[in-house]
């Protein structure tokens, strides 16, 4: 560390500290093999004693914040598509697609047209998603799935849109 | 808890992003640590927006073996220590970031670190840490509820 900084560091409090850094360990090799050690073994134990649960709320989570990282980015990929996820969220639950369709109230016909993206998703199932999966995928997070292929499409489908303008009269026109 | 500017104790958006070598040397001097050496292990830099100004940095290695990630060095810009600091949550953001990182790579949150025996207790307040032996880490609902308080960006959707 900087000689200027170690100067300042003395003037902090060991909360003021705590609050800037987490310090490079110092430790000697052998300690560090004995820290690493019993961090180890300490890890593998937790993951042995994981219920089922905690592992559930765990994957559900990591789906949650993949979703996040999608909203981040400005443009369209069909591997973040709603079906996508539903079909990602229903594995995750490892769950057959007709018990997971009674639980959620839809016909089985539907659920596999929602995972083939033959049907759209209304606010309603957003809200019964929200609801079945304890809250973590917000109906909104399943509505933005959506709003973003809608987005996509206005902007790509091109067919639709000089089909569309062919109907417009007296438009504006600048120079 | 998002970032605050402490004067205004107003919100200060911010993105956390990987940093490389090269956007390392120009931000040197704002802290006290080489921090090149910490390009062998994954170094993000937390940065208010608009202005893209670095004020936190955070060096991680990736166990994967043992499903955790360990946090090797933390550390504020110069403005951002002390009674005077600029910003308030730099700290919490970047470990908030470490356990949802864990989460992304199915490590259930866990992350660790090696505290400095006299800063044991404050990670453990501040944080919620658990001490094991000489280490200290966080991992599942802990881990959850520290990304939900300092990087939940519901708004931001």
């Amino acid at each position: 560390m900087k000689k200027e900084y170690k100067v300042a560091l003395q003037h902090l409090s060991d909360a003021e500290l705590a609050e800037a850094y987490v310090f490079p360990n110092h430790l000697s090799e052998e300690e560090r093999h004995a820290a690493n050690l019993e961090i180890r073994e300490v890890r593998l134990q937790r993951l042995r004693e994981m219920t089922g649960q905690q592992r559930l709320h765990s994957e559900l989570l990591r789906l949650k914040f993949q979703m996040e990282d999608y909203f981040q980015r400005d443009t369209y990929d069909e591997i973040h598509s709603f079906p996508v996820y539903l079909k990602a969220y229903i594995t995750i639950l490892n769950k057959k697609q007709k018990d997971f369709a009674e639980e959620v109230g839809l016909h089985q016909t539907k659920l596999n047209q929602l995972l083939t993206g033959k049907a759209s998703a209304n606010f309603a199932l957003f809200y019964r998603l929200e609801k079945h999966s304890g809250g973590i995928l917000k109906a909104n997070y399943w509505w933005k799935l959506c709003a973003k292929k809608i987005e996509f499409d206005l902007k790509t489908n091109n067919a639709d849109r000089q089909k569309e303008g062919a109907r417009v009269k007296n438009e504006l026109v600048f120079a | 808890m998002p970032i605050k500017e402490q004067s205004t104790q107003q919100n200060v958006p911010f993105e956390i992003i990987p940093i490389s070598k090269a956007e390392l040397a120009p931000i040197s001097d704002r802290f006290g640590f080489d921090w090149m050496q910490e390009i062998r292990n994954e170094v993000f830099g937390l940065q208010t927006k608009p202005y893209n100004q670095i004020i936190g940095l955070i060096s991680l290695i990736d166990y994967s073996t043992e499903l955790r990630i360990e946090i090797a060095l933390l550390e504020c810009s110069k403005e951002n220590i002390g009674k005077t600091k600029q910003y308030e949550g730099v700290a919490g953001c970047l470990i908030a970031f470490a356990c949802r990182l864990s989460f992304q790579r199915g490590y259930f949150g866990f992350v660790s670190l090696v505290p400095k025996t006299q800063l044991i207790a404050h990670y453990i307040h501040a944080y919620s840490f658990s001490q094991y032996g000489r280490q200290l880490a966080i991992e599942s609902e802990v881990a959850n509820h520290l990304i939900e308080k300092y990087l939940d960006n519901e708004e931001g959707i």
